[in-house]
């Protein structure tokens, strides 16, 4: 019953072109993502349509330049004090939380916690390698993922994150271990490193 | 109050086997050696080749607990509990912090690093294997396979089965959990009770241990922060948790009576491969964030015998992680009973260290901080603790 609620109003939103189906092409130049401004240097990265990525809260994106199996760079631009990273479809899947007052290991923790969740229990997430790390006069941390499911191939990630005005921008970038993450990682490295909020 | 039926249950079945009713035992229905003849109904051809090929990848996967002395001791154990289906049986160990554990139609048997974690004793993993070595000698994997045919007229049920469950990929793990909530049903189940208590106790193990496994699990989710979904996977196929718990319990004191060795001196070896990968195994459950159940699993490894300053440690994770009024002061104490001990849970020392910073006490926390690099000086994080060495945020 709910799950048949769950469909039509899926199918209503989708009528009503609430709910983006294609994927859309980012940039080149100044994008917004949400209260998050970046800078986009080629027009290369693929904004994922919300049909993918049900799991983020509204106003948080995924782009990818090769396709979401192989690269993915999660964009979440604010979360507030008590908000989580993802969005909760059950009442069994409970995030974690962000505090105003989390030091860069919880950081940590809350990433690895956040992604353990969404991948589901037969996905390892492991940081590693936490390290200050400056957006201009920002200060930030940088940290390494490694994703470890059993049927994909293995994932490698990084993540910079900071807090301002008391809430936290997060950007991770995922590929897979061979060739996509090193690929990809210094065009998303430039997107991560130009990060502002705006306002 | 379920608790307080349980124990009485196996306190009763202990105590006075005399009144238990005593069950038939149950033969396998299959010999050691056995596999499906070239001429044998394409179902079971079918679905011996498709588990053959998911082992395939299994043996290859990247989540495998591949830990040697773990992976030896439950090895051994699995070979003594299966005696003559031993070489017949392929174990392997993944890393999932869930309960759970599964064995397919060809002899592959996966368990959950999860499952390890939270035994208290050898027998309770040798009642799971025994159980999942009944499902397989009494082909129920098949018999299920059939039922759902007779039910549902699906092309392939399997992977219905997996896209209904989320799952989008055809791993032997799920395909097995899947397997097993969907095709056996519960006659099978209590089946497979019965005859992995058989298999158990005939080398030496305590057959109550299986009850013990249903109460340590309902104990978990009573004291659960967050709660099992209603009718999930796990518990749709099986028993209710106090039926199951009384079965066993009856079903123990029986076997007890015809026991063929007495319990043994030696320590049991689940405690030594336990410490070995303590940090492993919890930190893979401290990622499940759930307080009450982090509370409850060290509760037992404190009563187990894990070294207090890895359970002191984790104590403060659990303290620290939930975050609510008082929580922290708690985990320091918590840590600092960690610190304490002969030989200190090195971590104890960094996480004092971001605490005693929060609560701005900045000389305080760098003492912590350099004593952490001392102890951990290839600190992947060494960049951040040094930072707070000399500057902070």
């Amino acid at each position: 019953m709910v799950m048949r609620k769950i469909k039509v109003v899926t199918l209503m939103l989708l009528l009503a072109g609430c709910m983006t189906t294609q994927f859309s092409t980012v940039g080149p130049g100044q994008v917004a993502v949400a209260s998050l401004s970046l800078e986009v240097w080629d027009s290369k990265w693929n904004r994922a349509p919300q049909t993918l990525t049900g799991y983020l809260h509204t106003g948080s994106e995924v782009w990818t330049r090769d396709g979401m199996l192989l690269d993915q760079l999660i964009v979440v631009p604010k979360v507030n004090n008590g908000g989580t990273l993802f969005k909760s479809s059950s009442d069994s899947l409970v995030y974690p939380t962000f505090r105003q007052d989390m030091l860069p290991n919880e950081i940590v923790e809350l990433t690895e916690g956040s992604l353990a969740k969404l991948m589901g229990t037969n996905t390892i997430v492991e940081a590693s390698g936490l390290r200050p790390y400056r957006l201009g006069d920002q200060r930030a941390v940088m940290f390494d993922l490694m994703v470890t499911s059993a049927d994909a191939p293995r994932r490698m990630g990084r993540v910079l994150a900071f807090v301002q005005n008391d809430s936290l921008s997060w950007m991770t970038y995922l590929g897979t271990e061979i060739h996509y993450f090193d690929k990809h990682w210094d065009s998303a490295l430039q997107v991560m490193q130009s990060a502002a909020v705006a306002g | 109050m379920l608790r307080i039926v349980l124990v009485v249950l196996v306190s009763l079945a202990t105590l006075a086997p005399s009144v238990v009713v005593v069950a038939d035992p149950l033969q396998p229905l299959i010999k050691p050696g056995y596999r499906p003849a070239d001429d044998a109904r394409p179902d079971e051809l079918g679905l011996w080749m498709q588990m053959d090929e998911e082992e395939r990848r299994l043996r290859t996967s990247p989540i495998l607990f591949k830990e040697p002395a773990l992976t030896a001791y439950v090895e051994d154990l699995v070979c003594t509990i299966a005696q003559d289906y031993c070489p017949d049986v392929r174990v392997y160990v993944v890393q999932n912090p869930m309960f759970n554990a599964s064995m397919a139609p060809n002899g592959t048997m996966i368990i959950h690093s999860g499952l390890l974690i939270r035994a208290t004793s050898s027998d309770q993993v040798a009642a799971v294997v025994g159980h999942e070595l009944a499902h397989y000698t009494q082909t129920h994997s098949v018999k299920g396979l059939r039922a759902m045919k007779n039910r549902l007229t699906v092309g392939s049920i399997v992977s219905i089965g997996l896209a209904g469950a989320g799952v989008g990929a055809s791993g032997l793990p799920e395909l097995l959990a899947l397997s097993s909530a969907m095709g056996f049903n519960r006659k099978q189940e209590s089946e497979a009770d019965l005859l992995g208590a058989q298999f158990m106790s005939a080398q030496g193990f305590a057959p109550q241990a299986a009850a013990q496994v249903w109460m340590l699990l309902e104990q978990e989710e009573t004291n659960a922060s967050i709660k099992r979904e209603q009718g999930s996977m796990f518990l749709a196929s099986h028993p209710a948790p106090e039926r199951r718990a009384q079965n066993l319990a009856q079903l123990a004191a029986e076997l007890e009576s015809h026991a063929v060795a007495g319990g043994s001196d030696q320590p049991d070896p689940l405690l030594a491969v336990l410490q070995k990968n303590y940090a492993r195994l919890m930190d893979e459950q401290v990622k499940l964030g759930d307080h009450g159940r982090l509370q409850t699993l060290l509760a037992r490894h404190r009563a187990m015998g894990i070294a207090p300053s890895d359970v002191d440690f984790y104590l403060g994770e659990s303290w620290r992680i939930r975050g609510g009024a008082g929580d922290h002061e708690k985990a320091m104490q918590a840590y600092a009973q960690s610190i304490g001990a002969a030989v200190p849970n090195a971590r104890a020392f960094r996480e004092l260290g971001y605490l005693e910073y929060k609560h701005g006490d900045k000389a305080q926390a760098r003492n912590y901080f350099a004593r952490f690099l001392e102890l951990v000086p290839e600190a992947s994080d060494r960049q951040m603790i040094e930072f707070y060495l000399e500057d902070g945020w």
